[in-house]
């Protein structure tokens, strides 16, 4: 999962550098919902709740 | 006024660029070192790039409120993931906590200061006279490098670098959940 993160984010980077600005948006925002779930998983996961 | 604004707040985000990157550069030579990262250790380099990407975003699409907007969301996740590292270590006895240190702090302990920081130089580069372009000023294709060859190698050095923190996670933890302490490699059958 957090190497899909990183994938998601690279791409995002690259799309910045080449001037594809909405497509590079999604791309940040895929990866902040996904690494803010997966923190989100393990924080719960601590305290016993499994989300 | 406008454009020497526009200049200072160009060549502040070149420098928190590098800023940025210094700490990503530092927990990589740790990790090839045989430091390997937590899952929340990683967690903080994915907000780390975050902020990165509005950096990068300001130096090659132009300078816009709307690209410190996404550094800050992605600071505020940033300062979020550290400090619950940092609680989840505060109260263990002196030496312990994850991984080594530098300057007497935690690695985690460093991300939420970089991320305050970083939240901090962001309202004082929003507050530069003149530090934006124009709204629906034109952009040529890579007219907005400014001809600054620093922010050209450091803003594809910051992508090789996530590239390589993706191969690593998923040599290190493959496509499922990284364990809290780590003793190898998933791909070496650590």
């Amino acid at each position: 999962m957090l190497a899909l993160i990183f994938g998601v984010q690279a791409a995002g980077l690259l799309f910045v550098l080449r001037q594809r600005e909405r497509a590079a948006v999604g791309c940040f925002w895929l990866g902040m919902v996904l690494a803010g779930l997966w923190f989100g998983h393990h924080a719960t996961q601590a305290l016993g709740l499994m989300f | 006024l406008t454009a020497d604004g526009r200049l200072l707040a160009y060549r502040l985000n070149v420098l928190a660029l590098v800023c940025m990157l210094a700490p990503l550069v530092g927990a990589l030579g740790a990790q090839l070192a045989g430091d390997l990262p937590c899952p929340l250790c990683y967690l903080q380099r994915v907000a780390l790039f975050a902020v990165i990407f509005g950096l990068v975003m300001n130096l090659r699409l132009g300078l816009r409120p709307a690209h410190y907007g996404i550094s800050v969301a992605a600071a505020i996740l940033g300062m979020a993931i550290a400090s619950r590292q940092v609680l989840l270590h505060v109260n263990d006895p002196a030496g312990g906590g994850y991984g080594g240190t530098v300057l007497g702090l935690h690695l985690y302990t460093w991300a939420l200061v970089v991320f305050v920081c970083w939240l901090i130089g962001a309202a004082v580069l929003l507050m530069i006279p003149g530090g934006f372009d124009a709204p629906g000023a034109p952009r040529a294709p890579g007219a907005h490098w400014e001809g600054s060859r620093v922010a050209r190698w450091v803003s594809y050095g910051a992508f090789g670098l996530c590239a390589l923190n993706a191969i690593l996670a998923f040599s290190q933890c493959g496509l499922g959940q990284c364990p809290d302490n780590p003793t190898g490699y998933w791909i070496f059958g650590g």
